[in-house]
């Protein structure tokens, strides 16, 4: 019963998939101008025709490579500094503000401002980071706040050194809170590291490229640019998600190999 | 030095638990508290543990003391197996595999060592909890109705290989029970709490008297609390 429902909403999907490309190709056909809308072929020919370019490559590599630091850094960052404001509440009142503002400002507004204070290689980093490490702090300081008190108790009844509380109970209870919020920023950081690159414009990147798809009104290049991006933001978050799955699993398996 | 509790009050917001309670327990003895629910044994043990602050009277005896304490709830780390639960407590501390080997003998858990505690039963999951206060070897035990859920075979094990253990080492032990024969094997010395707010009611030297006696004095006071 179950497998067949799988089966049954997969099939749905996939009709459902089709029936939004028909719709696309059908208003490119009524509007019969490729510049304001190309077609789903004139658009996988020109992704087609860009993959056969090692300059593809490259730009996707780097783009690639400034989602993998922002995320990251800000995995990095946000765990320490969720750590501390959970554990700490004046570092969480001193924190609050500042994430406050930064999950509330439009992107836009950091790229601009980035493009002001930094060099363009630099300024998709730090805005993917920007957009992530509220999330990744958020989720942690909750993980933190949610640690269960009666273990506390023990822990502080028993004498046990603060440094195993933390790695034995505190990073335990947050696992869950860590990798969920990973899992919700990688989205994100492709956004924000994409949007970046549009308008920072760095020489070798995927949004330097849609940029370019704008000035020279290859609106096709632009559409293979963005299925692109989709395209390697699903893989890339298919990838994270098995890999967290993985581990949380792995230390189930080894509770019943243990046994 | 024994745990001298002296005009001890405390209340939650304007629920008055204790209201100038006075009560001494000796060194080295196992005391056993009895009393309805909800008089308040297990606050005076989060007092005495400083879980729960009070609001004034004095408590002496407990400074600088190891303290061990097997709470009502087992308390156990679910990401660790039962070794580990045990061991958690004296990681830092010498000998720990033949400590915490010992203490899992005691409670009869040999075999389920590499076991975590969602594959026990609850029963398992507090024989774990008290394994864990005893490798602690502590000044001063407290254990809040501790044998509550094993059936009866077990608890007399447990509780024999328990009071040997005792006998070598002799620490104070505060234990509080619901079941009147656990206090008559167990304690020197058995206090009853009368209820709201809590006073002791009485104090029996198990040593001076017969157990029908003792079963006498304790249903007649359970009675009137």
């Amino acid at each position: 019963m179950r497998i067949s429902t799988i089966k049954n909403s997969k099939i749905q999907n996939f009709i459902f998939m089709l029936f939004w490309l028909l719709i696309w190709e059908l208003a490119a056909k009524i509007i019969s101008i490729p510049v304001i809308l190309p077609s789903v072929e004139q658009t996988i020919q020109a992704l087609i025709t860009m993959g056969k370019q090692l300059s593809f490559y490259q730009n996707v590599g780097l783009t690639l490579f400034r989602v993998f630091a922002g995320v990251g850094l800000s995995i990095v960052l946000g765990i320490l500094l969720g750590m501390l404001s959970g554990l700490y509440a004046p570092v969480y009142r001193f924190l609050n503000p500042v994430m406050s503002v930064i999950k509330s400002t439009p992107v836009v507004s950091f790229i601009i401002l980035a493009l002001v204070w930094m060099k363009t290689d630099s300024i998709p980093i730090f805005v993917c980071f920007l957009m992530c490490v509220p999330i990744i702090w958020t989720n942690v300081t909750q993980g933190i706040i949610d640690t269960d008190k009666k273990l506390l108790q023990m822990c502080s009844i028993y004498k046990v050194k603060y440094i195993r509380v933390i790695k034995d109970v505190y990073i335990p209870s947050v696992r869950g809170y860590i990798f969920s919020s990973i899992a919700a920023s990688i989205g994100i950081g492709w956004k924000a590291t994409v949007a970046a690159e549009v308008l920072a414009r760095p020489e070798i990147s995927m949004g330097g490229g849609m940029y370019n798809a704008k000035i020279y009104l290859q609106t096709e290049n632009l559409f293979a640019l963005t299925l692109a991006v989709i395209i390697l933001s699903f893989i890339f978050e298919y990838i994270i998600k098995n890999f967290l799955n993985k581990l949380s699993k792995g230390r189930q398996i080894n509770v019943n190999k243990n046994k | 030095m024994s745990i001298k509790i002296n005009n001890l009050k405390k209340s939650f917001n304007d629920n008055i638990i204790f209201n100038g309670l006075n009560i001494q327990f000796n060194d080295n003895e196992i005391s056993c508290i009895l009393g309805p629910s909800g008089v308040g044994k297990t606050t005076l043990f989060n007092i005495l543990t400083k879980i729960d602050s009070y609001d004034s009277g004095t408590i002496t005896g407990t400074e600088k003391k190891r303290i061990a304490y097997v709470f009502q709830e087992d308390r156990l780390l679910e990401w660790k197996n039962v070794y580990e639960n045990i061991a958690f407590v004296i990681a830092d501390e010498k000998d720990v595999k033949r400590r915490a080997e010992e203490a899992i003998h005691m409670v009869r858990l040999t075999g389920y060592e590499h076991y975590y505690p969602k594959e026990l039963s609850g029963g398992m999951r507090q024989r774990v909890s008290l394994a864990r206060a005893f490798v602690y070897d502590p000044h001063i035990l407290i254990l809040d109705e501790p044998f509550k859920g094993l059936d009866i075979a077990l608890k007399e094990d447990i509780i024999e290989d328990f009071t040997t253990q005792w006998k070598k080492g002799k620490y104070t032990v505060l234990m509080s029970t619901h079941d009147i024969e656990e206090a008559i094997i167990l304690a020197q010395r058995i206090f009853i709490l009368s209820k709201k707010p809590a006073v002791l009611k009485t104090e029996i030297d198990v040593s001076k008297l017969n157990d029908v006696e003792i079963r006498n004095i304790i249903r007649e006071h359970l009675e009137e609390a």
